[in-house]
C-alpha cells in the first residue's frame, strides 16, 4: 500500500515535468525490455520534424545487412548551432545505445549516438567530428 | 509647395519599406522619448512595431521552486552557482532534459532527470543550450509564484483523465497527446527550449503570430469586432487585440472543450500583453482566469528574446511514423499478452 503510494507519488512528479504535448512518450513506441548497441554505416538522414530518422545498415556477425532506422530529435536546435543537412553524410559509421520498437520492427530509439571512437556525436561547433566530415558551410 | 509634395512623397516611400527582424538597419528606425526611454518604431500603418523572430530558451522555472521561495531574484552570488550547477546538471551525453526538469536539478546541484528512464529519449546534444538568468519563476502573480489553489472539481477532472489514460492508453489516436497527434500545442505557451521560436508579423488590422512548434498560426485582429459566438469553439481559442499605448492587449475566449492549458476547461479566458522593451527583448505576460480550475487568477511574464534565426518549419505529420510505432506497438504487445494467456 504504502509502496503504491509511493510509485504513484513519484508518477506525478514525472507527468510534470513532461512537456505537455511537446513530442511523444519514447517508452510508448520503444520497449525498455528490448535494449540495443548497434554499429553501422548511415545511408541515409531525413533532417524532419518532431524526430529525425538516420537510416542506418547494421552488418551482423554472419555478415548480413540489417536495416535500421534511428529516431532521434528535433533538427531545429542543431541548424541553430550550424549544422547542416550534410553533417551526418552517408557513409558515416556510428553507434547508436537505444532500445528496439515495441512492434518488433527494426527501430530504435537514439538514446545515445557516438562515433566509433566513443566521441558524442554533434559535439563543438560544426560537424559530426568524423575524421571524413564534409567542410562546414 | 512643391518641395512639400516631394518631402512627402518620400516619406511615405520610406514609411512604406517593411522593416522585419533585426538584422537592418536601424538608423532612424527607433525614436527616443524625451527622458531617453527606448520606444519602437512604427509600422507603417501606426503599429509598434513588434515584429521579428522571439525565442524563450530560458531555464526560468514556471512555479518558484520551494528552494527559492520569498524571492523573486537571485542575488549575484546565487546567479553565477546556478550558472555552474546548470552547465553540470546536463552534457551532451545524458538523456535530453526539458522543461522545468533543468533547472529543478541545478537547484540541488544535481544531474537532470530524464523525463523517461525506462528508455530515455535522445541525446541532450539535439536540445538548445538554455540562458539562466536571475528570475525564480515565470509566474509574477501571485506574489508567491506558485499555480493557485486548484477546485476539487479540477482534481477529480484531472484523476478521471489519469485514469482513461492507464486503461486506454492507445487503443486509438484519440487516447494520445493532442501534440502527438499533430493538433495543436495549444496557446498559452511556456515551454522553454524546445521550438520555442514565435515570428510575429504585423500588417494593418492584424498581428500574425507564428509557433514554430507544430507549425502553428494565430491571427489577431485588432478591429475591435466582438468574440464569435460560444458555440464555436477553437483549439487556439478566438483572439481580439488591441493597443494600449506600446503594449499589445490580446483577449482570448471560444476555446474547445478538448484544450488544456495546465488543467483549463473550454470557459478558459486569456489576456496577453505584449510589450517591446527595448531592441531585442519582448516582454510576454500573460493573465489565465478559469474559475472551474483555479482559485483566483495568475499571471506569466516572459521576457522573449529577438534572434536573426528563421522559423524552422515544423511539418509536424510528415515522416512522422511515430503515432503508427506506438500503435502498433501496443497491438504486438496485447497480441503476447493474449498468447501467454492461453
Amino acid at each position: 500500500m504504502r509502496m503504491t503510494l509511493v510509485v504513484a507519488m513519484l508518477g506525478a512528479v514525472v507527468l510534470r515535468t513532461v512537456p505537455l504535448g511537446a513530442h511523444h512518450a519514447f517508452s510508448a513506441e520503444f520497449d525498455a525490455n528490448r535494449p540495443v548497441k548497434l554499429e553501422g554505416t548511415v545511408t541515409q538522414m531525413e533532417w524532419v520534424n518532431p524526430h529525425a530518422w538516420i537510416h542506418l545498415d547494421v552488418k551482423k556477425p554472419d555478415g548480413t545487412i540489417e536495416k535500421w532506422l534511428i529516431e532521434g530529435g528535433t533538427p531545429n536546435a542543431m541548424f541553430r548551432r550550424g549544422f547542416t543537412k550534410d553533417s551526418l553524410a552517408a557513409g558515416t559509421v556510428i553507434v547508436v545505445d537505444g532500445y528496439q520498437a515495441k512492434n518488433r520492427t527494426l527501430r530504435a530509439n537514439g538514446r545515445d549516438l557516438r562515433l566509433p571512437d566513443g566521441r558524442t556525436l554533434f559535439v563543438g561547433s560544426s560537424g559530426t567530428g568524423a575524421p571524413d566530415e564534409r567542410p562546414e558551410k | 509647395m512643391r518641395s512639400a509634395y516631394i518631402a512627402v512623397l518620400v516619406a511615405v516611400a520610406v514609411a512604406a519599406v517593411p522593416r522585419l527582424g533585426f538584422a537592418q538597419d536601424a538608423k532612424g528606425a527607433t525614436a527616443k522619448s524625451a527622458a531617453g526611454r527606448w520606444v519602437p518604431a512604427r509600422t507603417p500603418d501606426g503599429q509598434p512595431d513588434i515584429q521579428g523572430v522571439w525565442a524563450n530558451n530560458s531555464i526560468t522555472p514556471l512555479q518558484r521552486p520551494p528552494q527559492w521561495a520569498g524571492k523573486a531574484f537571485l542575488n549575484d552570488e546565487e546567479l553565477a552557482a546556478l550558472k555552474t550547477a546548470a552547465a553540470t546538471a546536463v552534457s551532451v551525453d545524458s538523456d535530453a532534459v526539458f522543461g522545468d526538469a533543468l533547472v529543478l536539478a541545478a537547484i540541488d546541484n544535481k544531474k537532470g532527470q530524464s523525463f523517461e528512464p525506462s528508455t530515455g529519449n535522445y541525446n541532450n546534444f539535439w536540445l538548445v543550450e538554455r540562458e539562466v538568468d536571475n528570475r525564480t519563476a515565470l509566474i509574477v502573480d501571485p506574489p508567491d509564484g506558485r499555480i493557485p489553489p486548484i477546485s476539487e472539481a479540477a482534481k477529480t477532472r484531472a484523476a478521471d483523465q489519469a485514469t482513461a489514460r492507464r486503461l486506454h492508453p492507445a487503443d486509438g489516436p484519440e487516447d494520445r497527446p493532442l501534440g502527438e497527434r499533430c493538433l495543436t500545442f495549444g496557446t498559452p505557451r511556456v515551454g522553454a527550449g524546445y521550438n520555442s521560436y514565435y515570428q510575429i508579423v504585423q500588417s494593418p488590422g492584424y498581428v500574425a503570430i507564428i509557433h514554430e512548434l507544430g507549425h502553428e498560426v494565430r491571427m489577431i485582429p485588432l478591429d475591435r469586432q466582438p468574440h464569435v459566438g460560444p458555440r464555436l469553439r477553437l483549439w487556439l481559442g478566438d483572439s481580439r487585440g488591441h493597443w494600449e499605448g506600446d503594449t499589445l492587449v490580446v483577449d482570448t475566449v471560444n476555446f474547445s472543450p478538448k484544450s488544456n492549458f495546465q488543467g483549463s476547461t473550454a470557459n478558459l479566458h486569456l489576456v496577453e500583453r505584449f510589450k517591446r522593451v527595448g531592441e531585442n527583448t519582448l516582454n510576454y505576460e500573460f493573465t489565465v482566469t478559469d474559475p472551474q480550475v483555479w482559485a483566483r487568477p495568475w499571471t506569466v511574464m516572459i521576457p522573449l528574446k529577438g534572434t536573426t534565426d528563421k522559423i524552422y518549419e515544423y511539418a509536424c505529420h510528415e515522416g512522422n511514423s511515430g503515432m503508427e510505432g506506438i500503435l502498433s506497438g501496443y497491438r504486438v504487445e496485447e497480441q503476447d499478452a493474449a498468447a501467454a494467456s492461453r
